[in-house]
């Protein structure tokens, strides 16, 4: 939730969570990876881990006194500039619609626009890596157009396939592999995102971009 | 500990004590200090456990407290009658929160349990008596 | 070597917990019972944080293939040895063909869902980004990253090990630290950071009503039912960092309470956050069963910890004096 002051809060004794006041933009996300990067110094955190325009730390060992963490934190992102992270371009090629986006017709149907007016908007932009989470090499982006946002599935569906590339709320996403999701799949494209035995065994990381590259369109 | 570390130990309590003769009888075993010197009237007070013929009295392996049943179930784990196979736990002798089994030295039925449930005992103490 | 005899069982190897994935969007996954597991490997000798086999439905059974000490605790499920009944949270030495059955999990004194089977030297499998658990989303980790399936064989880190020091038990936390209100097993709980968000009503629901574990929850999450928790305006979450004990409150009312296999990040609100010290408790919770909360302070959730801690701590205290006299015998 965006208030005009940052909130601190915990979960449980494992891990606190710091929210950024207002909008989310892109420099606030830079300044949460500032953050990120000093808190993962201090003893008590192990990690320090990048949500969208907020930052949670989970603990070594639960701080006794969680006023100073809380102000320490606080000051910190006071001081805290945006981090320029020199990232990568990675480029997803992206067969729009079949069978790999099922959901494509929702998204046409709610925004009023063609299918090649979608997959214009889906793939022009650069999108910038924010955060993983979720699932095993994940991506949270940032960057895409308003006009192509739909709202989450009502029922979400059980298990779509790694590689589906898909639109919640104003957000995009690619799943890097087989699970339960409530966003609206429009394509899916051949990528590996995630290999345990790689170091670092995530593809991306923040800092790095996506571009989808259109390789397909089955209307 | 063993045997003759344990004797010493025995031996070292009963000097501070009044007591000029001290027999412990087991199964198969008789142990017996006299104080140097002494004279005196020989006090039986409880009788010891004797085994009666083609029995076996188990003893507690160690100190602790005597738990007939685990802690998570309702039955005992030996009752009278019941017919047990060496190896078996025939009760439990718990310290602090961790949980020792006696176990039978051979076959046998339970005749008696010679030590009720929380009871705290020594080493050696009579816990059960096995019929063979 | 143990061979796995079931089918469909959704047994799965485990450990403490994969740590340090959180940035790469690997989650902690770990026994839902960490005490149970950490329980059976100390009376083995072994590290608590050794691999174990949870098992989450009944009945279960493998074969020893050589000689290996074993204990079994969290749930007691009438386990037998060659048809020959095993105490729970024991150690007992399995020889070569012999057959261990996990029966169905009793009533008796605590009533548990989750059984651990600890290996001596724990379970050998290949140590995946840090840890031995089984990361089913992303299929690594474990064996194969999958559930346990008929056929499938484990190692023993160290079978030889250990197997004079049998007949050693230890009574199980639930009875040491026992939690309840109104004869329902109780967590306590943190309020976490969208809690005044909702409804008196529906705070006071949630602190005084008991909860129902539906048949919809496992590894991933409990969903639980009862009153629903209203919010007294809609709360739009930016996507961020959850953790195993987060309740969420999606459309709807129930909530779902986060578990180990839990998504590390969410975009629902929150209403609290099981402590760390109590997630055992609700992990142990059979499905049908009803569960309290009790709201908690930092300081008694940190004190909490420390309890957990220190049953852990003279668990070892007391087995290390014990290994001691045998090895001195």
């Amino acid at each position: 939730m965006s208030t005009h002051e940052a909130t601190f809060s915990v979960l449980g004794t494992t891990a606190a969570l710091f929210e950024a006041p207002g909008a989310m933009t892109l420099a606030a996300q830079q300044r949460i990876w500032a953050l990120a990067r000093e808190a993962q110094t201090w003893p008590e955190v192990r990690e320090a881990v990048p949500g969208m325009n907020n930052l949670m730390l989970t603990f070594v060992r639960p701080p006794r006194h969680l006023g100073a963490l809380e102000a320490r934190l606080r000051a910190q992102w006071e001081r805290a500039q945006p981090l320029q992270l020199e990232g990568r371009v990675i480029e997803l090629p992206v067969v729009y619609g079949g069978s790999g986006g099922p959901h494509m017709a929702d998204v046409v149907a709610h925004t009023g626009l063609t299918i090649d007016e979608v997959v214009e908007l889906h793939s022009s932009p650069l999108y910038p890596v924010y955060a993983l989470g979720s699932h095993p090499g994940y991506c949270y982006l940032g960057g895409m157009d308003p006009r192509i946002a739909t709202p989450r599935r009502k029922v979400p569906v059980l298990s779509i396939p790694g590689g589906a590339v898909s639109i919640g709320g104003a957000q995009t996403g690619v799943s890097a592999s087989a699970g339960p999701s409530g966003w609206n799949t429009i394509g899916s494209t051949d990528m590996c995102f995630f290999d345990p035995t790689r170091d670092p065994p995530a593809l991306l990381q923040p800092g790095d971009s996506i571009r989808f590259r259109v390789e397909k369109v089955i209307r | 500990m063993d045997a003759l570390e344990r004797f010493r130990q025995l031996a070292a309590w009963l000097a501070d004590t009044d007591v000029a003769l001290l027999e412990l009888r087991g199964s198969q075993t008789l142990l017996r200090l006299v104080r140097d010197g002494a004279t005196g009237d020989v006090v039986q007070e409880d009788a010891p456990d004797e085994a009666r013929p083609g029995t076996t009295i188990v003893p507690a392996p160690t100190v602790g407290i005597v738990r007939h049943r685990h802690p998570l179930r309702d039955g005992p784990l030996a009752s009278v009658g019941a017919r047990v196979e060496s190896g078996e736990p025939l009760a439990l002798l718990q310290i602090g929160q961790m949980l020792l089994a006696v176990p039978a030295p051979r076959d046998g039925v339970v005749a008696r349990l010679l030590a009720n449930d929380g009871d705290a005992v020594g080493y050696g103490d009579p816990l059960i008596e096995l019929q063979d | 070597m143990i061979e796995i005899l079931s089918n469909s069982a959704l047994a799965t190897v485990q450990d403490l917990g994969r740590e340090g994935g959180l940035r790469w969007g690997v989650g902690t996954s770990g026994a839902m019972d960490p005490l149970a597991l950490a329980a059976g490997n100390l009376l083995l000798g072994n590290e608590e944080s050794a691999a174990g086999i949870e098992i989450p439905v009944f009945p279960f059974r493998v074969r020893f293939a050589e000689d290996c000490a074993f204990a079994v605790t969290g749930a007691d499920c009438a386990a037998t040895l060659d048809e020959r009944p095993l105490m729970p949270w024991s150690t007992y030495a399995a020889r070569a063909g012999q057959v261990l059955n996990l029966g169905m999990p009793q009533g008796g004194a605590w009533r548990a869902a989750r059984a651990y089977l600890c290996l001596a030297g724990g379970v050998d499998v290949p140590c995946v980004l840090n840890s031995r658990s089984t990361q089913l989303r992303g299929a690594f980790g474990g064996l194969e990253g999958r559930a346990l399936r008929k056929g499938d064989t484990l190692r023993a880190g160290a079978p030889g090990h250990a197997t004079r020091a049998t007949g050693i038990g230890l009574v199980p936390p639930a009875l040491v630290l026992p939690l309840q209100v109104d004869g329902c097993p109780a967590m306590r709980v943190l309020p976490a950071a969208e809690y005044e968000g909702y409804t008196a009503a529906s705070r006071e629901a949630f602190w005084t009503t008991a909860w129902k574990v539906t048949p919809q929850s496992d590894r991933y999450g409990y969903r639980l039912s009862g009153e629903a928790l209203e919010p007294i305006a809609a709360m739009e979450m930016r996507s961020h960092g959850i953790v195993p004990g987060v309740i969420q409150v999606p459309p709807g009312g129930q909530p779902i309470v986060q578990m180990r296999d839990a998504q590390p990040s969410g975009g629902y609100p929150k209403l609290g956050t099981v402590i760390e010290a109590d997630l055992w408790r609700l992990g142990q919770a059979p499905i049908g069963s009803r569960v309290r909360f009790i709201q908690t302070t930092w300081d008694e959730a940190v004190a909490a910890q420390g309890e957990i801690r220190a049953w852990l701590d003279e668990s070892r205290r007391l087995l290390e004096l014990r290994q001691g006299l045998r090895y001195a015998a």
